[in-house]
């Protein structure tokens, strides 16, 4: 897949070097075997560090709001470009001061499945044959069957880049995900039809290993509150109104994580960044997507599904 | 806390136009309701942020009721539709996490319907005693926290 | 120093026989991940390569410490101290550099006047150590100058050499362990600290490239105001896990939880939160989110040293593999390394 990193890096070196964009934001290759981070260029010669292959997981989207105001252009994967809209109409963002650039993804890898396999060995993405990956470890050429490593979210990928402006820039590279026919709600099917007493054990043992860090408030493209609910208003001694205190204990991070998964229903773009960045591994996606499952039931979907109303509305008990 | 001594709280969010009225017309016709309900009074049931809820449960309440105007007679025109939808979700989403459903309801009771105030409390309390207290978003100090 | 070896069947049973008399918390996995827990089934003990993904400091400063109850009763106000849990706590499998990382917490908890709540949880703890079976894509440890099989700082500490493991007894409170469940232990020790060795060295030959700690402290000062901070911070997402991952970092906050009854909390707080320095003027002196990133790192490896004398990092590598974004302190360490000067 150097042709593709190639490609990219003569794309980023031209819109840096000929001024229609003032940054660029892609990925390289981090300090660690099989981690990508993401990598900013604000000068043509910085372009080198540019790659992109199946590892590229960070959803680079919510950068955008730091550098609010200037032309940016940003790598992304079609199963981020519904957070791209959405916090395009959250925070009224320019949308001619954004270049999109979309990288053709034939389904991401999961680090973690690669890890056993590979040890953390360096590979190099060689080509996609659609069903697999060929990689090279060493001097040896592998094949990864994507059933097998691909990324959770990956399995029900949505395929689709519509909406994008004429200014955008899609990248082409032969690359293909079969319909891999996963359903989406499967996780959460399972734990919906296990007896109440055992969802509660369930979920009071992964919430008792939150260490509200924030770090999936944060990643989250949906949160972009400029002032969070969680975060105090005023300092110390002087807090008076907090909506809940800083314990780890379960009633607080009940509270948080219940919250979160309130505020970002109808919004939530699933790119799965607040699971993928926990430290603790809590399986936020099941919150997100069991609210989804469930908004997908009302009359007239549409955003902002909370905010608005329908007659024909079910009932509550 | 033996169970014995063990008493349901019920945390009672109503509408000032009307759950309200109904419970002052409930009081006011001498029916008889269990005393486990904390009423709050709030201009509309779409006052009702979803993190009232969840607070209340935190703060340690075994069962949180919100009441509202009749569909199409809301005060402020629509804000009951507004609420039903959200509480909807709401409630799906906190049995989900293993909430029993009769822990959170809520109920449509006009200004004039003091007998059903009175009778949508009985219910609850007697529902959620059967319950006993609520252990979701109980506080579990536990030295192996993270 | 005295020396043991027990066998690698003996050891749940050791573990078992301690549950008897102890609260025993050791790695566990939970959902595929490695966290400390107390420890219902000794076989489940973790005994792999991953280090706990929550350092055990939660043991000695908890996320969440009751300092104080109280209770208003009209006019007057009861107050009642929080109670710990009385029961003696083993902690098994401690790695080196978690050992390491209760010097750093022991100089700021410990120092005069100790801290009481620190003091009594570590007093009522034994710690048992265990030396790594492997070096992780993270870990820098000998960046500190010690090892993946360093005893320093436990009570007993455990090797595993082929069968066995070599037991070092390193305190009186070791010493007396090992006496009153002597007979899961041999004495017979015949070139097993050899065997250490030259693990330990085999272990030390798995480095690849570690940064230099030399010349990190002197230039850190000429960097204040580089343009670095910045450019790193644009990838940094703000969150708290490198610092709450953190084996040695030690911030916290204070606040009553309740009004008319209730408890006073210490809990864990960061640098990282933009609300950490917020001052009641609604002045923030770090107000930028590079400006604290910038502090992290100016804690980690200047700022704890020239205030006690001891190592901020020890270099256990956690904030390196579980940041989301692969913000590096060993890359850190490079770049100061290269871009400063010293003698500022």
């Amino acid at each position: 897949m150097r042709g593709l990193t190639e490609a990219l890096r003569e794309l980023a070196y031209r819109l840096l070097r000929e001024g229609e964009v003032e940054l660029f934001l892609g990925y390289s290759w981090g300090t660690l075997p099989l981690v990508v981070r993401p990598c900013f260029a604000t000068r043509p010669e910085q372009v080198e560090a540019f790659i992109f292959n199946p590892l590229c997981l960070p959803n680079l989207v919510k950068y955008l709001l730091r550098f609010e105001g200037r032309r940016v252009a940003v790598v992304v994967k079609k199963c981020e470009l519904p957070s791209f809209r959405q916090l395009l109409a959250d925070r009224n963002l320019e949308r001619k001061k954004i270049r999109l650039v979309v990288a053709p993804c034939g389904g991401l890898l999961d680090p973690a499945k690669l890890q056993k396999e590979f040890s953390g060995q360096p590979l190099e993405f060689i080509a996609d044959r659609g069903k697999e990956y060929v990689v090279r470890v060493g001097e040896e050429e592998k094949v990864l069957a994507k059933q097998l490593y691909l990324y959770p979210r990956c399995f029900s990928c949505p395929q689709k880049d519509e909406d994008l402006e004429p200014e955008d820039i899609r990248l082409e590279f032969s690359t293909s995900l079969p319909s891999l026919e996963v359903d989406p709600y499967a996780g959460v099917s399972y734990l919906e039809e296990r007896p109440a007493e055992e969802r509660r054990e369930f979920w009071d043992r992964v919430f008792k290993r939150c260490i509200r860090c924030y770090a999936c408030r944060e990643v989250c493209p949906a949160c972009s509150c400029h002032e969070c609910c969680f975060d105090p208003p005023l300092p110390g001694w002087q807090r008076t109104v907090d909506w809940m205190s800083k314990a780890h204990w379960l009633p607080e991070i009940y509270q948080y994580h219940l919250t979160r998964a309130l505020h970002v229903a109808g919004r939530c773009g699933e790119c799965g960044e607040c699971e993928r960045v926990c430290p603790v591994k809590i399986p936020l996606m099941l919150l997100v997507k069991k609210l989804a499952k469930e908004i997908q039931s009302l009359p007239g979907v549409e955003p902002g599904i909370l905010a608005s109303y329908s007659p024909d509305d079910p009932e509550p008990h | 806390m033996s169970v014995k001594e063990w008493e349901p709280k019920i945390v009672a969010f109503l509408c000032h136009w009307c759950s309200y009225a109904a419970a002052d017309l409930a009081g006011v016709s001498r029916f008889s309701y269990p005393p486990n309900v904390r009423i709050i009074r709030v201009p509309c049931s779409s006052r009702v942020n979803p993190q009232f809820v969840l607070r209340a449960f935190a703060e340690g309440a075994d069962g949180v009721l919100v009441a509202g105007c009749h569909l199409g007679d809301c005060h402020y025109v629509k804000g009951n539709y507004y609420a039903r939808r959200r509480l909807w979700v709401l409630q799906r989403l906190l049995e989900f996490v293993g909430m029993e459903p009769a822990r959170f309801q809520v109920h449509w009771i006009s200004g004039a319907e003091g007998a059903k105030f009175a009778e949508t409390i009985k219910e609850m309390v007697d529902k959620v005693r059967i319950l006993g207290p609520n252990r979701l978003f109980q506080e579990v100090k536990d030295i192996c926290v993270g | 120093m005295d020396y043991r070896v027990i066998t690698q069947e003996k050891l749940p049973l050791f573990l078992s026989a301690l549950r008897q008399s102890f609260l025993l918390a050791a790695p566990v996995e939970e959902e595929g991940e490695v966290y400390f827990r107390l420890l219902e089934d000794p076989s489940q003990v973790y005994l792999g390569p991953r280090p706990s993904r929550v350092p055990p400091k939660i043991f000695f400063f908890p996320p969440t410490e009751p300092l104080l109850r109280y209770r208003r009763e009209g006019e007057k106000w009861e107050v009642f101290s929080a109670e710990q849990d009385p029961r003696p706590l083993i902690l098994f499998g401690l790695r080196p550099c978690d050992l390491q990382s209760l010097k750093a917490l022991d100089a700021v908890f410990l120092a005069s006047p100790p801290d009481p709540y620190y003091a009594a949880r570590r007093e009522n703890t034994l710690l048992l150590g265990i030396s790594c079976p492997e070096v992780g894509p993270g870990c820098f440890c000998v960046t500190y100058g010690y090892s993946p099989t360093t005893s320093e700082g436990a009570d007993l500490h455990f090797t595993l050499l082929g069968k066995f493991y070599l037991v070092e007894v390193l305190t009186p409170r070791g010493k007396k362990l090992v006496q009153d469940y002597a007979s899961f232990f041999a004495g017979e020790t015949a070139g097993a600290l050899e065997a250490k060795q030259s693990k330990e060295a085999s272990l030390l030959a798995k480095f690849v490239a570690p940064p230099q700690l030399t010349g990190v402290k002197e230039k850190l000062p000429s960097l204040y105001h580089d343009p670095y901070w910045e450019e790193l911070a644009w990838r940094c997402l703000g969150c708290g896990i490198c610092t709450f991952l953190c084996p040695t970092c030690h911030c916290f906050d204070i606040f009553d939880r309740g009004e008319e009854e209730g408890e006073r909390l210490r809990c864990w707080d960061t640098c990282l939160f933009k609300e950490f320095t917020l001052h009641t003027s609604g002045h923030n002196p770090r107000a930028s989110l590079s400006a604290r990133l910038r502090n992290r790192f100016y804690h980690k490896l200047l700022y704890h040293y020239e205030r006690y004398g001891v190592e901020g990092c020890v270099g256990c590598g956690r904030c390196v593999v579980f940041c989301p974004v692969n913000i590096d302190i060993r890359e850190v360490m490079v770049e100061v390394r290269r871009r400063g000067s010293s003698g500022f």
